[in-house]
């Protein structure tokens, strides 16, 4: 009955490695769509909108859509790309309150000691490190590379899609909306009275 | 005194030795104790030199009489000051000045013209990842608390418990934990607070100053004195809460009457984990402190002798995993250990109160 095949550090760090270049990849890709229409007017308004991004879209969406793929696909995109997934031991999928306890609040445990608990799971018969104890899970190796691809290319879609068009929409707000006192604001302040200006 | 607090050292000496679970939440806890914020400092100084009207303060010198001559001579020195601008400091003397002024003045450009809606979204973005930061630390640290109230609860009875049994002991009682805890801390800080604010009063209604003041003042001291026992109600509520299953306000108010009820006990206990808690800093002062100067006696040796360099580096790096880790295991320690002794006081209290019941009910 039992011939689970648990994932390996390798195979566990590899996921992690992936999921962290996706969010950086589209991090650095927002950035760049964000710098390539800056100038000395729009920059700090653009730098801001950077900020909102990685707030909002980056942090917090990302938490929802990766709890989301653990609880309904069993990993989150580095995991189904690299062939593996998360269950409770009994082999059921988590649930969204579970995936959530042991991705946000359990893992807290295994960083407590400099990352002790990811390193637990070299000693243990199951592969699981803290968190996996904490919440009962094991992490078993699965071939779902094409799920995995496909969920990624999905991902990276919905979320440059997202992106621009929040950029976009913001920037064509402020636009629509402030032409009129954009141009005040910006020719109110006349720098030939500024004598700092003037001397210069 | 009520309670044996040699007998309670001693069993969370214990208690933290045979279990190591137990320090995984005690890690947590102490790594959720603290929240820091951003401290911004001020150099709002005005450092600009007065250029004009120099020779003012020179007219009327006491014990040295001036000549005509030299007052015209002053006063002339005055006609030309008047005549340099007022920005001669940052157009002559100060080129760098000069600049950084001008980018200042773009900066400030540059954020006017950033649409209003963005400082919106900023500010709503910036709230949302707040709240929802300080949630998730709220609730992690109720989670290790409750765990580790478990845990220690279980391991006192002689009960071999692991992590997910402690965790899952442990969550049904993380909503009431947070309750309590905001409960507390507002019992606790409203007081001191108000007290406060009657002596900023104080200052402002000259007739009552030192009547308001001293209301303040007395007000103040009671305040911090209920500040304690609200405390340690709290602490002895948190152990009632979790051990005993009762729902937050009883077991503040439970918690609350056995601190009134015991108070020099709670105190002995207070003072005792205060004891400790200074003891452990001086040794880590202690062992911090030699470290720091033998690496950066390597780190200048290794920059005589180049090649020295990367295993001074490794070494340091080394060391400094090493000391990372030893204080985190030591005040993950000693946390357990104090929660074992307030676990333990509360037992023994609680016994003493049966005990005493008892009794009163058989006399």
């Amino acid at each position: 009955m039992e011939n689970k095949i648990y994932a390996s550090f390798f195979s566990r760090l590899i996921a992690f490695i992936i999921d962290f270049l996706v969010l950086f990849i589209i991090g650095a890709l927002v950035c760049l769509y964000l710098l390539s229409f800056s100038n000395s007017d729009n920059f700090v308004g653009n730098i801001i909108l950077f900020i909102i991004y990685l707030l909002s879209v980056h942090i917090i969406l990302a938490m929802v859509v990766n709890t989301y793929l653990i609880s309904t696909f069993g990993g989150t995109i580095g995991k189904l790309i690299s062939g593996i997934k998360v269950e409770n031991e009994d082999g059921t999928n988590l649930t969204f309150k579970q995936a959530f306890f042991r991705e946000y609040i359990a893992k807290m445990a295994s960083s407590a000691f400099l990352g002790l608990g990811y390193f637990w799971l070299l000693k243990t018969p199951k592969k699981q490190t803290w968190h996996d104890m904490i919440c009962s899970t094991v992490v078993v190796k699965k071939k779902s590379l094409i799920l995995g691809l496909v969920t990624l290319l999905l991902f990276l879609v919905i979320k440059l899609y997202l992106c621009v068009h929040i950029a976009t929409s913001l920037i064509g707000l402020s636009k629509s909306m402030n032409t009129s006192t954009f141009n005040e604001t910006k020719y109110n302040i006349d720098i030939s009275d500024n004598p700092i200006i003037t001397t210069y | 005194m009520k309670s044996n607090l040699g007998q309670i050292v001693k069993e969370s000496y214990s208690i933290t030795i045979k279990n190591k679970w137990l320090w995984v939440f005690g890690a947590l806890l102490i790594a959720g104790a603290g929240f820091n914020f951003f401290s911004f400092s001020d150099s709002s100084g005005d450092s600009k030199k007065e250029y004009k009207n120099i020779s003012n303060s020179v007219y009327d010198v006491p014990g040295f009489p001036m000549s005509e001559d030299d007052k015209s001579r002053l006063q002339n020195l005055d006609a030309f000051f008047s005549e340099v601008p007022e920005n001669f400091e940052e157009t002559v003397l100060d080129e760098k000045k000069l600049k950084s002024n001008q980018m200042l003045v773009q900066s400030l450009l540059a954020f006017t013209n950033v649409p209003k809606q963005y400082w919106w979204f900023l500010v709503l973005a910036f709230s949302t990842f707040t709240f929802l930061m300080v949630v998730l630390g709220l609730y992690i640290k109720s989670w290790a608390s409750c765990a580790l109230i478990k845990g220690i609860d279980a391991v006192s009875q002689g009960a071999n418990i692991g992590l997910k049994e402690m965790s899952s002991l442990g969550r049904p009682y993380i909503l009431e934990l947070i309750k309590l805890n905001i409960f507390s801390t507002l019992l606790a800080v409203v007081p001191i607070g108000v007290s406060f604010i009657l002596i900023i009063i104080s200052f402002e209604v000259p007739g009552l100053t030192i009547l308001l003041g001293l209301i303040g003042l007395v007000l103040f001291l009671a305040s911090f004195v209920f500040m304690l026992l609200v405390f340690a109600g709290a602490v002895l509520g948190k152990v009632a809460l979790t051990i005993n299953g009762k729902k937050w306000k009883e077991a503040f108010i439970d918690g609350f009457n056995l601190a009134k009820a015991y108070i020099i006990d709670v105190i002995a206990l207070g003072v005792v984990n205060c004891c400790f808690t200074v003891v452990l800093t001086c040794l880590s002062v202690i062992i911090i402190v030699p470290l720091l100067i033998v690496l950066v006696i390597g780190l200048f040796g290794a920059a005589l002798i180049p090649p020295l360099i990367f295993v001074i580096a490794i070494l340091g790096l080394l060391v400094f995993v090493a000391v990372v880790l030893l204080f985190t295991a030591a005040g993950a320690a000693f946390a357990v250990f104090k929660q074992s002794t307030w676990v333990l006081l509360y037992k023994q209290l609680i016994n003493v109160r049966v005990n005493t019941e008892e009794n009163a009910n058989g006399k």
